[in-house]
Formats: C-alpha cells, sequence, structure tokens
C-alpha cells in the first residue's frame, strides 16, 4: 500500500470511529422520551384521580387541544378556560394538577357559558363554566368521561372513550373481565365463609 | 418526450376549482416571471441536474434509502470540502467507475460544455452514456478492483460492510435539541428524535423494502405511534417500521408498481415533518405512512405517483384507518424546474386527529421546485382543505434554500395554515382556525463530515412560543 493510501485509509477508520462514538454517546446519554411536551396526558389523568376518585384513563390531547396532535396555541374553550382561571401557564405540565384544583374552585364570569353544577365534595351547588355550551358544566362531564369542549351528544365519553385509539400490529384494546368473574368470585367467597361457619357450628356442637 | 398522463380529482364545488386554478396559476406566474434565462434544478439535489428521485433514491418518489449511485452523490454533492475543490475531490474519490462517469456526464451538462469538448479519456463508452444511472446497476461495478484498498466514505457505514448487488442497505439516525427560551417551564430537551434501518432486496425486476426502527415517545404523543409494530402505548420503547412494501418495475424501471406500507405521494417530500403544509394534509415521512397499492412513473419531463389508501394497519381499530386516494404529479419546466399538482381524499369511519364521525378530507394543491441560480433553491407549495363539518381551509410554505459554500446551506421559511373553522366545536374563530396563522423559521444545514449532518432551526409562530431546534444526523 502506498503511504498516502495508508494516510487516507486512516482519515477513514478514524472517521468511522468519530462518528460511531459520538451516535452512541448521544444515544446512551440522552435516553429521554422523543416529544417530550405530551408529559401532559398523564397529568391531567392524575388530576382526573385527584378529583373524582378512582383510576381514570390516559386521556386523549383531544381533551384540551383542537385535534390530538395537541401543540402550543391548539387549545380548545375547555382548554383556554383552564389555561385562564386555573391559573396554567404554557408549558407547565408540572402544575396541571393544581391547575385543575384551581379551575374547579374558580367562579365563572358573566359573561362566560354556565350552569348550575353539583360538586362531589359537598360543596354547594353553584354555577359552573359549560366551555363547549351543551347544557352541562366541564365539571360534570370530566365526571362523566365526556369531552368539556365537545358539545353532546358528540363529545360522549371522548375523553376515555371505549374503542381508543391503539396503536402497533394487532394491538386491541383489552376486553373488560366478564361479570360473571366478579360474581364468580363472590359466589366462591360465600362458600368459604358458608363451610367455615358450618365447620365452627360442629367444632361448637362436639364440644357442648 | 411526454409519456402518461396525470389525473386530478377535484372536490366538486366550483369555488374550490376556482381556488385552485387561481392557486396553480399564480404560482406559476410567479416563477415564470422571476426566472432568470438560466434555471438551476429543483430542490438542491436536482439542481445538480436529477431530473427524478429513483436515480438516487429506492423509493420511486424520493426519501430514505439511497441507491449506490445516490450513496455517492450524497458525500459528492452534499458534504462540505473544506477548501477543496469539487473537481479535485472528483479526482480524489474511489466511487465506482460508472458513476464516476455519470457524474461527469451529468457535470458536463450542467456547464453547458460538448461532449466533444472534453477529453476522450473522460468520456464513458457508450453504453455508459445512454444509461439513466440506474438504481442498482452502478453497483455491479462499484466494487473496487482489486487494486483499489481504501474504502469510499459514501459506502454503507462508511464502508466498513460491502453490500451485495442486490442489496441496499441504509439508516438514519437523528438527535434532536428542543430550545424555548420564552418558556416558563422546562426550556430544553433533547432526545434521539429517530433510529432507522432501511434495506431493499432485488432481484430482477421484483422489490422488497422495508424500515425498522425503535423510538420512544410520551404518551399520548402524536407523533411515532402510527408507525409502531409493538403495541407499548405508554413511554416505553417501541418497534416501528415507516415503510415496507413489495415493487414490481416495468418498462425498464420507468413504471414501479408497488403494494406495502408507503409514503404518501402528495406534495414536495421535504423532510420538516412539523412543518404545517405537511401536518396540515397529514402527509408528512415521520408516521403518516399508509398501506395501499401505488403506480410510479419516472419519465423525462413528467413524474408522478397514484397510491389507493386502503388504511394504516397501524393503527387499531379499523374505524380509524383512512381509506382513499393520494396522488401526484410534476412535470419540468426548462431545464430545472419542476411544477406539480396534488390531490387527496380519504374517509374514515373516525378521525383520530379530531375523533369526528365519518369524516371526509380532502387537500389538493400545486406546487413548484426551482433553483433560481446554481446556489440558490426556492420551493413553494399550497394546498386547499376540504373537511367535513369544517370551513374551506388551506396550507402552504414557500422556502429559499441558498448554498453559501458547499455543504453550508442557509434557509428561509414563511408557512401559513388556515385548517377551516371547525363548525362542530364551535366557539370564536382562532389563528389556525377560521383565521390565518402565519411562521417563519430561518435554518443552518451543515454537512460537515460524509453522510453526517448537523441543522440548527429557529422559529417563530403565532400562538406558540419561539423555539430553537438543533438536531445531529447521521445517515448511513
Amino acid at each position: 500500500m502506498k503511504p498516502e493510501s495508508r494516510v487516507r485509509s486512516f482519515r477513514a477508520r478514524a472517521l468511522q470511529i468519530a462518528v460511531g462514538a459520538s451516535v452512541t454517546l448521544t444515544a446512551l446519554t440522552s435516553p429521554r422520551a422523543a416529544h417530550a411536551s405530551s408529559s401532559y396526558p398523564p397529568e391531567v389523568q392524575k388530576a382526573l384521580d385527584q378529583q373524582f376518585g378512582g383510576s381514570h384513563c390516559v386521556p386523549q390531547c383531544i381533551t384540551c387541544h383542537l385535534t390530538n396532535e395537541g401543540g402550543i396555541g391548539t387549545m380548545n374553550v375547555f382548554g383556554k378556560n383552564l389555561e385562564r382561571y386555573g391559573m396554567l401557564p404554557p408549558s407547565s405540565p408540572s402544575r396541571v394538577v393544581t391547575a385543575f384544583d384551581t379551575y374547579f374552585k374558580s367562579t365563572p364570569p358573566a359573561d362566560a357559558p354556565q350552569v348550575d353544577t353539583i360538586f362531589a365534595n359537598g360543596t354547594p351547588q353553584r354555577k359552573f363554566f359549560d366551555s363547549d355550551s351543551d347544557g352541562v358544566s366541564d365539571y360534570t362531564e370530566l365526571q362523566q368521561g365526556d369531552s368539556p369542549s365537545i358539545a353532546l351528544p358528540r363529545g360522549v365519553d371522548e375523553v376515555c372513550p371505549a374503542d381508543v385509539i391503539m396503536y402497533g400490529c394487532f394491538a386491541r384494546v383489552a376486553a373488560a373481565p366478564p361479570p360473571a368473574d366478579r360474581f364468580g368470585l363472590f359466589s366462591v367467597g360465600l362458600a368459604v365463609l358458608g363451610l367455615a361457619a358450618l365447620r365452627r357450628s360442629k367444632r361448637l356442637r362436639r364440644s357442648t | 418526450m411526454l409519456k402518461g398522463s396525470g389525473t386530478r380529482k377535484l372536490g366538486g364545488r366550483d369555488s374550490l376549482r376556482a381556488f385552485q386554478r387561481f392557486l396553480g396559476w399564480s404560482l406559476v406566474a410567479l416563477f415564470v416571471s422571476l426566472f432568470p434565462s438560466r434555471a438551476h434544478a429543483y430542490t438542491w439535489m436536482l439542481k445538480h441536474g436529477y431530473a427524478n428521485c429513483t436515480v438516487c433514491h429506492a423509493d420511486p418518489s424520493g426519501g430514505e434509502l439511497l441507491t449506490a449511485y445516490g450513496r455517492v452523490q450524497s458525500d459528492e454533492l452534499l458534504r462540505m470540502r473544506y477548501g477543496k475543490s469539487s473537481e479535485s475531490a472528483q479526482r480524489e474519490l474511489k466511487a465506482p467507475r460508472l458513476v464516476r462517469n455519470t457524474l461527469e456526464l451529468k457535470t458536463d451538462a450542467l456547464s453547458g460544455e460538448d461532449d466533444e469538448a472534453k477529453p476522450d479519456e473522460a468520456k464513458p463508452d457508450e453504453a455508459t452514456a445512454g444509461e439513466e444511472a440506474p438504481t442498482a446497476a452502478p453497483t455491479a461495478e462499484a466494487a473496487p478492483t482489486s487494486g483499489e484498498e481504501d474504502r469510499y466514505p459514501g459506502e454503507f457505514l462508511w464502508g466498513l460492510i460491502k453490500t451485495p448487488e442486490w442489496l441496499l442497505l441504509g439508516g438514519s439516525y437523528r438527535h434532536m435539541m428542543v430550545i424555548r427560551p420564552g418558556s416558563e417551564a422546562k426550556n430544553f430537551n433533547t432526545f434521539p428524535m429517530m433510529a432507522d434501518l432501511y434495506g431493499q432486496v432485488q432481484f430482477g425486476n421484483f422489490r422488497a423494502e422495508g424500515s425498522l426502527g425503535v423510538v420512544r415517545v410520551g404518551v399520548g404523543s402524536p407523533y411515532a405511534r402510527a408507525a409502531q409494530l409493538t403495541t407499548n402505548q405508554g413511554d416505553q420503547w417501541n418497534l416501528l417500521s415507516r415503510t415496507h412494501w413489495l415493487g414490481y418495475d416495468l418498462a425498464d424501471g420507468t413504471m414501479t408498481l408497488r403494494a406495502g406500507h408507503m409514503n404518501l405521494p402528495f406534495g414536495i417530500r421535504i423532510p420538516e415533518h412539523t412543518m404545517w403544509v405537511r401536518q396540515a394534509t397529514l402527509t408528512d415521512r415521520e408516521s403518516a405512512q399508509q398501506d395501499g397499492v401505488a403506480f410510479a412513473y419516472n419519465g423525462e419531463k413528467l413524474r408522478g405517483e397514484v397510491m389507493g389508501i386502503l388504511g394504516n394497519y397501524q393503527v387499531n381499530p379499523d374505524k380509524y384507518r383512512q381509506r382513499g386516494y393520494s396522488l401526484f404529479a410534476e412535470y419540468l419546466v426548462g431545464a430545472q424546474t419542476g411544477i406539480g399538482i396534488s390531490s387527496m381524499v380519504t374517509k374514515a369511519k373516525k378521525d383520530r386527529i379530531t375523533l369526528e364521525a365519518d369524516p371526509l378530507r380532502q387537500a389538493h394543491g400545486a406546487y413548484v421546485r426551482s433553483a433560481l441560480t446554481e446556489d440558490l433553491v426556492l420551493l413553494a407549495e399550497a394546498d386547499a382543505l376540504l373537511t367535513s363539518d369544517h370551513d374551506t381551509g388551506y396550507v402552504g410554505f414557500a422556502q429559499a434554500d441558498y448554498e453559501i459554500i458547499r455543504g453550508l446551506h442557509l434557509m428561509a421559511t414563511g408557512e401559513v395554515q388556515d385548517r377551516g373553522y371547525d363548525q362542530l366545536i364551535g366557539g370564536p374563530k382562532t389563528k389556525g382556525n377560521g383565521k390565518p396563522q402565519f411562521g417563519v423559521w430561518g435554518t443552518v444545514d451543515w454537512f460537515f463530515l460524509p453522510h453526517c449532518e448537523f441543522r440548527a432551526d429557529a422559529y417563530s409562530r403565532q400562538q406558540d412560543d419561539f423555539t430553537i431546534l438543533g438536531q445531529l444526523h447521521v445517515f448511513l
């Protein structure tokens, strides 16, 4: 091999190593989720769990945005109200839970669509925001899993739809456990308790 | 010579037709009036004299996997030479003989010199000259002769792995940094945006292509999900495939019939998947691919593709799958200017973006790609958006790309959109939803090493934070 070729070959190998190392380094040192701004939905889920109890699904972006694409500046009417009256600054997913709490405690201004609302925490019935003007308040719609920004009936179950979009090959929504299972567990429990009671009564009879 | 013809299906409304005609002719008039006497090329690869995408890409409509010839060209024509002239770089190049010959032929054509004026040794033989840089053929002579021990940095993995003639391999890694200086919360993010491998096998006229990658996105993210193979719905890692198709070439590769999961043939195939013109029409290359059957034609002056969309079978349940058609046709005007039209109509039982029931989505538009000078390329696209229960909307962009020196590009982009007022959701009209919304981008794109790119974008969009993007892109 000529010296010139050796130099070129060395340069090529050095280049390969440098590029490979930099790619590996950046890949390993940054194992974050891509498009990290999409951390809002789990925070909304936490807020719903806290407000209404139970375990909610991870809501879709369209709960607060015009479309499921999300993005800054694309808030729907409910999202805008949440930002404004829930004191939620932009790009602050960590403050979503507090914002929901603040929003539900707020009083709508006179010019905002509003309806009488019964709150679950014992607060007396009062007027609250009805962002989509469908006659049902944002609080009640979120409590029922309906969209607070899409008027009923189109907004029914849109926060946590039964036919939620699933991604991946052959992805399916897991079927709910059949009621018979619960009934069966209850029956087995009753039978066990009955047997225990029977044995106890027999022991009592023997001892007497 | 013209072969075949493009067809267009319009929305059916007179006002829409008038709007389309107006847009189309306005764009044509604008660019014809702006043209200097010698126009150069389409996008910046086309300014080097390439009339269609099949020369450099496995996909007949461009994008992703490079052919053996395209691999050489991506190194030869894209990257910075650090003071070496292109000619000296060519002399140094250990590229396939056929490719070098074809390249010289192309360069001659661009320079306007007659073949007779060139020295005999620089001329390819007749058989070679007659070929339009076939997609796979160069690899037949691509293997260096036994005396050529140096590896060419443009080869797969910078020459670490030699691929046989029937196999094309490639890959792409994009690492993204996002800075939002005005954000009240966390204003810096960095994450691997793309890590894909591509491959194609070709036996005779039969081709099979596919991509495989990994990605991890947040819950509810609109990105990457629609390309998932694995079924994790949370923020776990997922395996994904953006494209996988079987194809059959006809008429010496001028026509290709494909079936599988493919990029939608619509508009200008730009890499910026967040550009409104790609997002609003759902035609980006990030994860908007669909399953279907497509027929592509790549002639001398006319190229185009029409695809029957059968839905994305990586999205479930079936009610969210869009079905319809998508097409584009592009005609070369003069030497290096292309004018194209695009059209798409899809229907689903439920829209996964808006959750609207029985939505009908239509997008129809026109575009222009042209090199105003050897260094300045202009792209522009305008599309009308017709979505059920929405007012008629529109989206468009124009981008000027100036290559200061070889390998360093400056870009300025303006974009506008009004996706059409959503009549069902109602409420006041806002920018982008009944009112026009504007955005501007400034970009520096630096191809600093073979198959390595660093790109910095700064954009300002109405109703959005000022954002700076930094991106390291390594394409294998």
